[in-house]
């Protein structure tokens, strides 16, 4: 299409406009009288010499040259040239100002009042109408005496109206504020179209006056009616038509809002006469009126009832260019933008107030005059008309559309917005141009193709704004494939170029902002190959604004193998820093390899990471949905790219300095493969883990047609950091004839902090709490599923089987359950049920056996006809059994209880007694109890060499940074003893250690904790024994703080006598090597050994610098709380274990028996008000 | 048809007690004698050709108040004739005057006067209407002394008047208040303005019409003045050339290129810009009297007024253009054909020359001729406006003692702005000519009249050559040019024996001229000094703002104290206004004027001026010092009312003044504003006519207090701003209270602080549509009350009338009311509101400010800093 149309570099204009702005500020620091005279008026010192302003030869030459097209490497100098002269200028001021002066305060409102001057001066020389409103305006504050009206014109009137604005309709107060924006606008507006349309075309034959405001007398006695008249306005236009010039028309107006408070919020306009016409300006410029109306109406809350419906009012501008202007905003490839054809419309109707603009926009995209690859595979030409609209209105709000699909919801938001982290709170009218900005989002397809070779889908617009303006983005961009033969066909996704404005920190560029056209890579690459050998595709995926890249590739070479691979890339740390860390998974599968007895391997595969750590809970959690097979053989990596990054996102996060070696192999068992395993090993290292991963897949007869189909995934952890062992193992989507089986197994080992142990298959007793806790996997041992299995399939009638077997340190439970439902009309069905549990406690001996059974008819859940059993047996001190039957027929049950208790009493007061001192004193005299620590912030700068034991010398040597310890695991401390297992404390029943002293001086102490079995010392309720943790840490010992004084060995360093010497440096010399800057410096830093060293920051405080404290568990306290309010009873007897605090509270009851309906242990969240 | 004898006047001029001055222009040489009558309705009765005779008392004076006509071209003669009376005049009565003229070169022939040139009666005279100046048929003009009591005082005021300006011509509302207060039933010599004061803007010297350009001379292709020339030079190493001044050489609409480059002028709308003698004396007639329009000339204006359509307009527009029909002399078109000689390279530039050139159907010169047509078009509506009343105009002139100063207008738009625009135009001979040419004009047809006893127009044999004052020696040298022009008769030396030395007089030459043009004149009970701030400025710098009036000159121009009796208060006239746009004294201010002075400009030297400049500039604020030195100056006087124009609207404020230590306020000044009698600021019509904009024009709110240190050296403590800072650095030390820090002090006590105020119109408006105020708990009260505000709004915005500012074209009255021992001065302003109906023009006082001359409550609170 051979529109005609006009050229313009755009950097070209804007850095001419700019260069014109600065004209007159550089001919006054250029000329010393007028510069003496300048800095004189301003009580600067008018001899100050600023030298000679820079060189700006590459920005006039920028400017002055002849070509339309825009040349990078040109741009970029101009810039600089700019940058320099804007320092300079800067710079001059500042050399100038006086001493007393606070330089920095002085310089902002100097150099800032001097900018702002030029740029009004500019408006001035330009549009002497738009300075002229200006000037008006700037007056509009009261402050203008008081703080320099024109100077702050921009940053206070205009900021400050939009300010303002922001309550909207409310008050009084609120809509003169809006009224002051909106209508003090809508007067600029109709001033301009005088000016600058009617005037400027000399349309002489219409004249439009408008005023806005009212003022009453000060003895007025209609204040409130004064005060809302002040923010109405009233215009006129008055028409001489051009057929008939003498038969002059008026319409008037006069409209205002009312707000909220005053039965609104409505707007009301008193209109009168009748306007239709459309002015032809010029051949391409027309100005339409379209009002009607008479008398008084409003719109929005209490409308007229009977007036003003057809009340409308609609003026239009539009200028219909048949000559686009272009502006060139890069020239390889060739990039242009700009405007044609545009409209701009006022609309009032019954509902609803609109201001709505209207453009096309032509855009023009191809290789220019390049030649050769890659330029030859860019479209030639694409020319294409965007149209794009935006406005507001009273319902819609800011609205921007236009385009084909445009709007605001597809895609994501291009701006990370305030992804920087800055804190700053923008100001509102920043907003509301970061908010316009960031709605443009339009996505114009084009759907066309060159020769099946080259096609051109959807051209991407769109603009974003970043944390205070301090970043603007244009992005202009395509979505496209080109075709290489029938082979490879590659598409890709916006590629194009930003335009990206970035606020500096100085003054310099272009009103302190650098404008850099840059290629906009592709957030998306695909191909697809078609080859006789290979098959297959592949897809990336880029962004780069995330400075994240992923991708997938899946080939098939025929009859060979399949190869996958997914990998991810990170440029950005999940704080913002720059980093790399990066995740790879390969995998091969091949036909099978006979490995013999009957096994074949079917395909290897290898995963790296590297800066990535693994999240085990996630993984853990990955075996029951099965994400697992994200990572080990993947399939269909392409179509599950999205999936399989998400998945690897979670069960691998960034952690720098982290990395992840894995091998993988997959086996099958018969042919066709009966049965396959997917193996995979991961190593962590530096902070070792390994995890085991597999998938057991077993269909028989065979994999179309399974009447068994049993997968199991599993997970086995070796964490040497955290110090556990875990395996958990889970049923997944496995039938038998097409009934369902479920099923988990779980077992850890750990031996930190917490020790445990624990093997459970399907679960747990019901009624047991105390669930093994693996350190970092809080979700372990937690909802299991019981080994069962659907006995008929579908939903009705339901019979299911199922059982559990558990072992942790101090229970072994097991149980089973079988359950029928058949569900008949009207909500009937026959329920039947037989379940059956069992759990025996070890210390102190106890089980209890549960057997219940159900059979009936049932009307929902409410008995018909049925019989119910439940029995429970628990022993053995004292054998105790209970339970009851129920018949039950239609209205009738009949309930048969029992309960009865014999055997052996519980051992109240064992004969046996225990001495408990004795036990203590032994235990420390126990060398083996005794331990010497290096306290974790302590940093060892060298290496000790392991004592050699001489003579069996077994004494305890500390580490001169390191603490002594104590603890033993026979006698809790600070705890009541009541019995010690089934004996008795002969005497002491509670040790207390008050101080350690070395030699004669009193040591700081902390105590140690152990896990101690609480019902070995205390009388525990058969509840409790259910409920309670089998173990908690108590008291166990002392760790003695480091005072200074401990020296428990002689020395056995042999004193050094260190020499010196004593050289004299050139220092009197001026060292003239040049200062390394800050960033260049802690960019050294980074890769020096000290940032090795573990005590340097960065390992110190790894992954995100200013993220929050971890979130962890409250290891919780438990408290006494009054009954009746929950309220604390008494803070001083809070405790950390639950058996420390049940004591106190037994305290308490034997002091004072009427407390025991009072008061209760609680744990501390539990307490009212905390 | 014949030009008539008297082409414009008789204008009332200066009158005082004993002496009566009258002026008046003639087509010829005539004797003149003015004669004084006591009583209003005083009639003359003759037969036709004779000399008028009336039964009325006649005034005697010491001796025959004759005077001849003065010649100041070809068809120009003008006279300033003086009656010294034996008994003084006495305020409160009436009193008539005619003028005898007799052909001074047949002083036998029967003369004539007002009757018979008959300018007694409404009829068209020689083709042009007129009103009877007597305001009944055959009754002779009158006048009225300033009363010696202020409760009768009555003075007018008013300024910038613009023939093709917006709005109706204000001046001519004067017409009907003399009207109702001279004649019928209830004749009240107090009821009638006994002073009218132009405060500047009588001619827009930059901004003619274009069609009258070329009718500026008398009829029949006659010239008014002469064949004049002027110096035009193209660079400075280009030799000086001679080019006839006259529209051949300078089209009208073409000589924008011309002022701007050749004389150094700024003015925005120069294309039409007055150059010669003969155009600027020309136009001023026109701008006077309709007798000095050419007839044809009127005829095509006539025909607007007839049938007011924009057809109409075109169609005269069209003929101005095409060809010779508005004269029989020249059209637009055949002028830009025309060969003008060296002329041409001054007027054209490229871009003109382009312009012509592209002769295409809708080319360049297609699309600025459809231009021009439309610009003439619209300003022949509004010279047809201005017409259709000069005829009530003059009248007044007859009937109302006159006093005129100038601003810059009368020269160019920014005359003397900064040194950089004076070293600018100065230095151009062009410059120089124009500016020359105005000043000459200026002489003979406004300061002539202030001051006749200054001016010895004719010699007499054997006077004292070396007594006669500079004033003297300028109008016989302007005579002396007018008559060379004439007769031709030693043109060649013209330059030295009247241009140079007329420019030595003015001051344009080496030494600083002797001429003043600031006067005094007896008003009632007191004194009303005229000052000059456009010749006596004071520039500290090439690019600064200028003090409007130097410090040695503002002791010539307003004395200490008024030297008799005990006077009320004290008029002082300032064309711009002395308490106005307080809102530029900031940090920006030096930059502002520094940037404009600078802007743009392609040449290396950034001594050269460029653009439209703001009369924002020219505001007495800009300069400190001298606003200063005025208010220091003023405040001797206690109570002052200042009267002033300029800004192209009217509003009142005051200022009341306190000094040392003292908690009263010592002085209290009223300023009064009247502007424009017919330019309303069309421009920001939309924005300027709401109550919003007379907020914001009139500063901070409505008040503004300030604390002045006089050549203090001064140390501050506390957090002061460096705005502040600089300020106090000044002398003086001008700090407004608002802004400044609390905490903040400064080491002495200010010698003096003051506040503006600006007044509001505290009448009750009849016809508001808002009769109850709204009750915001009332549901009902305030459905209603809003469909009452939508209303009045309307109303409001149609009729334009708000309470404190003016906008329409207006002239203010200004009368007092006895305010315990002091006065309440009265600022009424009558101009005509809007009405739906445009037809209908109602004028009237729509707003009036009563503002005392004593500071009361809140007023009288003394300004404090922090």
């Amino acid at each position: 299409m051979a529109q005609e149309e006009q050229n313009h570099d755009f950097f070209k204009i804007l850095l001419t406009a700019v260069r014109d702005i600065l004209a007159p500020g550089i001919l006054i620091f250029s000329d010393s009288e007028a510069r003496a005279e300048l800095f004189g008026t301003l009580g600067l010192d008018p001899d100050a010499d600023p030298g000679a302003l820079p060189d700006i030869t590459n920005l006039d030459s920028y400017i002055k040259s002849e070509t339309d097209e825009v040349d990078t490497f040109k741009l970029i100098s101009a810039l600089a040239d700019l940058t320099q002269l804007m320092l300079a200028l800067e710079g001059a001021i500042r050399g100038a100002i006086a001493a007393e002066d606070n330089p920095e305060f002085a310089l902002d409102e100097i150099f800032g009042a001097f900018l702002n001057t030029l740029l009004l001066d500019f408006i001035r020389r330009k549009t002497p109408e738009v300075y002229a409103m200006v000037t008006l305006f700037q007056e509009v504050t009261q402050r203008t005496a008081a703080e320099g009206g024109m100077n702050n014109f921009f940053d206070d009137v205009i900021a400050n109206f939009f300010s303002r604005l922001s309550s909207g309709l409310e008050s009084e107060e609120s809509t003169k504020a809006v009224s002051d924006v909106v209508f003090l606008g809508y007067v600029l507006l109709l001033y301009l179209i005088e000016r600058l349309i009617l005037n400027k075309h000399d349309v002489d034959n219409m004249t439009i006056k408008a005023g806005y405001g009212f003022e009453g007398a000060i003895t007025s006695e209609t204040p409130v009616a004064d005060l809302i008249s002040n923010r109405f306005i009233s215009n006129s236009i008055t028409l001489n038509p051009v057929d008939d010039p003498d038969n002059e028309i008026t319409l008037f107006n006069s409209f205002g809002f009312i707000p909220e408070d005053h039965g609104g919020a409505s707007f009301i306009m008193n209109l009168s006469g009748e306007l239709d016409v459309v002015i032809p300006i010029e051949d391409d410029l027309s100005l339409k009126f379209d009002a009607s109306g008479e008398g008084i109406f409003r719109i929005g809350k209490n409308p007229e009832a009977d007036a003003g419906k057809n009340n409308t009012i609609k003026v239009t501008f539009t200028h219909e260019r048949k000559k686009a202007d272009k502006y060139s905003l890069m020239d390889a490839p060739v990039i242009k933008l700009g405007f044609g054809t545009y409209a701009f419309s006022f609309t009032v109707v019954p509902d609803d107030f609109e201001i709505r603009a209207k453009l096309e926009m032509p855009f023009e995209f191809g290789r220019g005059d390049k030649k050769g690859f890659p330029w030859d595979l860019l479209p030639e030409k694409v020319d294409e008309k965007i149209p794009v609209e935006l406005g507001y209105s009273l319902k819609r709000d800011f609205f921007f559309g236009g385009g084909g699909s445009a709007g605001t919801g597809n895609g994501e938001a291009l701006p990370a917005e305030g992804g920087n982290g800055e804190t700053e709170d923008p100001a509102f009218h920043e907003m509301l141009i970061a908010k316009i900005l960031n709605a443009i989002d339009l996505r114009i397809p084009i759907h066309k193709s060159i020769g099946d070779v080259l096609g051109f889908e959807i051209l991407n617009i769109r603009t974003g704004v970043e944390g205070n303006l301090a970043r603007i983005q244009l992005e202009t961009s395509l979505d496209f494939w080109i075709k290489f033969g029938s082979v490879v066909t590659i598409s890709v996704s916006r590629l194009g170029f930003n335009l990206n404005i970035d606020k500096r920190d100085d003054n310099g560029g272009l009103g302190g902002y650098d404008i850099l056209p840059t290629i906009k890579p592709p957030n998306g690459a695909g191909v697809r190959i078609n080859a006789e050998v290979i098959t297959g595709g592949g897809f990336l995926y880029l962004d780069d604004e995330k400075g994240e890249y992923f991708g997938s590739l899946e080939l098939s070479f025929k009859e060979l193998f399949d190869l996958k691979a997914v990998g991810i890339i990170n440029t950005k740390m999940p704080d913002g820093s720059e980093g790399f860390s990066m995740l790879i998974i390969i995998t091969a599968e091949f036909s099978p390899v006979q490995l013999g007895f009957g096994f074949t391997l079917v395909g290897v595969g290898g995963l790296l990471g590297i800066d990535r750590t693994m999240d085990i809970e996630a993984l853990r959690l990955g075996i029951r949905t099965n994400a697992i097979k994200s990572i080990l053989f993947p399939e269909d990596v392409v179509g599950n790219i999205t999936r399989i990054i998400n998945d690897i996102r979670t069960i691998f996060p960034i952690h720098e300095d982290q990395f992840l070696v894995g091998l993988m192999a997959k086996f099958g068992w018969g042919t066709p493969t009966l049965l396959s395993i997917e193996l995979g090993l991961i190593i962590e290292l530096p902070n070792p883990r390994i995890v085991i991963l597999g998938v057991i897949k077993c269909a028989l007869p065979d994999e179309d047609a399974a009447l068994l189909k049993l997968q199991v995934n599993f997970l086995g952890v070796i964490d040497f950091q955290n110090k556990y062992i875990y395996f958990e193992a889970h049923l997944f989507e496995s039938k038998l004839v097409g009934l369902t089986l479920t099923g988990s197994l779980a077992f850890a080992v750990a031996w930190g902090d917490q020790s445990v142990f624990a093997i459970s298959v399907g679960g747990f007793h019901p009624d047991f709490r105390d669930y093994p806790t693996v350190p970092t996997l809080p979700g372990a041992f937690r909802e299991m599923a019981r080994i069962g299995l659907s006995l008929l399939s579908g939903n009705n009638p339901k019979l299911t089987i199922e059982c559990y077997f558990a072992v942790t340190s101090n229970s072994v439970q097991f149980g089973a359950k079988l359950e029928l439902l058949a569900s008949g009309p009207m909500g009937f069905n026959l329920y039947g049920m037989l379940a059956f549990d069992a759990l025996f406690i070890f210390d102190p001996f106890s089980f209890i056996i549960s057997l219940e059974a159900t059979l009936a008819i049932r009307r929902g859940t409410s008995l018909l006809f049925g019989i119910h059993f439940r029995g429970v047996l628990s022993g053995p001190t004292p054998w105790h059994v209970e339970g009851e039957v129920t018949f039950a027929v239609l209205f009738f049950d009949v309930t048969i209880g029992f309960s009865a208790t014999w055997g052996d009493p519980p051992p109240g007061i064992s004969a046996a007694t225990e001495d408990l001192l004795l036990r203590v004193t032994r235990e420390l005299d126990a060398i083996q109890n005794w331990r010497s620590q290096v306290a974790e912030f302590q940093h060892r700068f060298v290496t000790l060499r392991n004592r050699e034991e001489v003579d069996g010398d077994a004494s305890l040597v500390v580490d001169p940074f390191g603490e002594l310890l104590f603890s033993q695991r026979s006698v809790p401390f600070n705890y009541e003893i009541e019995k010690y297992g089934n004996t008795k404390p002969k005497k002491e029943k509670r040790f207390e250690i008050t101080e350690v002293k070395v030699g004669s001086d009193i040591q700081q102490i902390s105590f140690e904790k152990e896990m101690f079995a609480p019902g070995h010392f205390t009388k525990l309720s058969e509840k409790d024994k259910l409920d309670r943790k089998s173990f908690e840490p108590l008291d166990s010992g002392f760790r003695l703080k480091d005072s200074g004084k401990i020296l428990t060995a002689a020395p056995h360093l042999d004193p050094t006598v260190m020499d010196y010497e004593l050289n004299y440096t050139h220092d009197d010399k001026k060292k003239s090597a040049s200062k390394v800057s800050a960033g260049a410096f802690s960019q050294m830093a980074r890769s020096a050994a000290v940032a090795r060293s573990e005590i340097s920051w960065r390992i110190q405080t790894p992954g995100i610098k200013n993220k929050p404290e971890d979130v962890a568990v409250n290891k919780g306290s438990y408290a006494i709380a009054d009954t009746s309010n929950m309220k604390e009873y008494d803070q001083s007897l809070r405790g950390a274990t639950l058996a420390e605090v049940k004591a106190k509270y037994q305290k308490l009851v034997e002091e004072n028996p009427e407390l025991g309906s009072e008061i209760q242990v609680v744990e501390s969240f539990e307490l009212a008000g905390v | 048809m014949a030009v008539p004898k008297i082409i414009c006047g008789p204008i009332l001029r200066r009158v005082t007690k004993r002496k009566v001055s009258v002026w008046l222009a003639c087509s010829r040489n005539y004797h003149l004698e003015l004669k004084l009558y006591e009583g209003d309705n005083v009639k003359v009765t003759a037969h036709a050709e004779e000399v008028s005779a009336t039964e009325a008392l006649s005034i005697d004076t010491v001796a025959p108040a004759e005077a001849v006509t003065v010649r100041f071209g070809q068809n120009l003669w003008i006279a300033v004739v003086t009656a010294e009376t034996i008994l003084p005049l006495l305020p409160g009565r009436t009193y008539s005057y005619n003028i005898i003229l007799t052909d001074s070169d047949e002083p036998l022939q029967v003369g004539f006067d007002f009757r018979t040139e008959g300018l007694l009666q409404d009829d068209a005279h020689e083709g042009r209407p007129q009103k009877a100046i007597g305001y009944d048929k055959d009754k002779l003009p009158t006048f009225v002394l300033p009363a010696d009591d202020p409760v009768n005082l009555f003075i007018a005021h008013a300024s910038c008047r613009k023939m093709h300006g917006h709005g109706l011509d204000a001046l001519a509302h004067l017409d009907d208040i003399i009207k109702k207060a001279a004649t019928g039933t209830t004749v009240d010599p107090f009821a009638r303005p006994q002073q009218l004061y132009l405060t500047g803007d009588q001619l827009y010297a930059d901004d003619v019409p274009g069609i009258l350009l070329i009718n500026l001379g008398v009829n029949e292709g006659e010239t008014l003045v002469g064949d004049e020339t002027v110096r035009i030079r193209l660079d400075n190493n280009s030799p000086i050339e001679t080019v006839d001044a006259d529209i051949i050489s300078f089209p009208p609409f073409l000589r924008s290129h011309l002022m701007r480059t050749y004389a150094g002028f700024t003015s925005g709308s120069d294309r039409n810009h007055l150059i010669s003698f003969e155009d600027f004396a020309g136009a001023y007639l026109n701008y006077w009297n309709i007798r000095s329009w050419q007839l044809d000339f009127y005829k095509e204006i006539k025909k607007v007024i007839d049938e007011n359509k924009y057809s109409v307009a075109e169609g005269v527009a069209d003929r101005f253009l095409e060809h010779t029909v508005v004269t029989d002399k020249f059209g637009l078109l055949p002028l830009i054909e025309q060969d003008r000689g060296n002329a041409a390279k001054f007027v054209f530039n490229e871009e003109l020359n382009e312009m012509i050139a592209d002769t295409a159907p809708d080319g360049k010169f297609a699309k600025w001729k459809n231009k021009v047509k439309k610009a003439v078009a619209g300003e022949v509506k509004h010279i047809a406006d201005f017409v259709s009343v000069l005829p009530q105009v003059s009248r007044v002139l007859a009937n109302v003692p006159v006093y005129m100063i100038m601003d810059d207008h009368e020269v160019t738009d920014d005359w003397n702005l900064s040194k950089r625009w004076q070293n600018q135009v100065m230095s151009k001979p062009l410059g120089r000519d124009v500016v020359r040419n105005a000043l000459m004009a200026y002489t003979v047809f406004q300061d002539w009249g202030n001051v006749p006893d200054e001016y010895v127009a004719i010699g007499h044999f054997g006077e004292d050559e070396t007594a006669l004052s500079a004033k003297t020696l300028l109008i016989r040298k302007i005579s002396d040019y007018g008559h060379t022009i004439a007769t031709r008769s030693g043109i060649n030396s013209i330059e030295a024996d009247t241009i140079t030395p007329i420019e030595n007089l003015l001051g344009m030459g080496v030494e600083t001229g002797d001429i003043s043009w600031h006067f005094e004149v007896d008003t009632g009970p007191t004194k009303s000094f005229v000052l000059d701030t456009r010749t006596k400025r004071h520039f500290p710098s090439l690019n600064s703002p200028p003090g409007l009036i130097s410090k040695d000159a503002i002791g010539a121009q307003l004395p200490d104290f008024i030297p008799f009796g005990n006077a009320p208060f004290t008029f002082v006239i300032s064309p711009a206004p002395v308490l106005a746009l307080q809102s530029f004294e900031e940090v920006i201010q030096p930059l502002a004027s520094s940037v404009i002075g600078i802007t743009a400009t392609t040449s290396t030297n950034p001594g050269i001026l460029q653009g439209r400049l703001e009369y924002d500039f020219e505001s007495w604020g800009f300069n400190s010092e001298a606003l200063e030195n005025l208010i220091q100056k003023m405040a001797k006087h206690k109570k002052v009312i200042i009267l002033s124009g300029d800004v192209h609207y009217g509003f009142s404020s005051a200022l009341d003044y306190w000094e040392g230590s003292v908690m009263a306020p010592k002085a209290r000044f009223v300023q009064l504003t009247s502007s424009s009698l017919k330019n309303e600021a069309f421009g920001f019509a939309h924005l300027y006519r709401s109550a919003l904009a007379g907020k914001v024009i009139t500063g901070v709110g409505n008040r503004l207090d300030k604390v002045v240190w006089i050549n203090k050296v001064l140390s501050v403590s506390g957090n002061v701003s460096v705005r502040n800072r600089n300020r106090i650095r000044q002398s003086p030390a001008v700090v407004p209270t608002a802004g400044w820090q609390p905490g903040a002090t400064v080491s002495q006590p200010p010698d003096y602080r003051y506040r503006i105020t600006v007044q509001t119109d505290q009448t009750a408006h009849e016809g508001d549509p808002v009769e109850a105020d709204l009750i915001p708990e009332n549901e009902n009260s305030m459905k209603e009350g809003y469909k009452k505000i939508a209303q009045r709004h309307l109303d409001n915005f149609i009729s334009g009338v708000h309470r404190s500012m003016v906008w329409p074209s207006n002239i203010g009255l200004i009368t007092f009311e006895p305010d315990g021992e002091s006065w309440k001065v009265k600022h009424t302003f009558l101009y005509a509101k809007g009405n739906r109906d445009i037809s209908k023009k109602d004028v009237g006082k729509h707003i009036v400010h009563t503002i005392p001359l004593k500071a009361t409550g809140d007023d009288a609170i003394r300004p404090e800093l922090g």
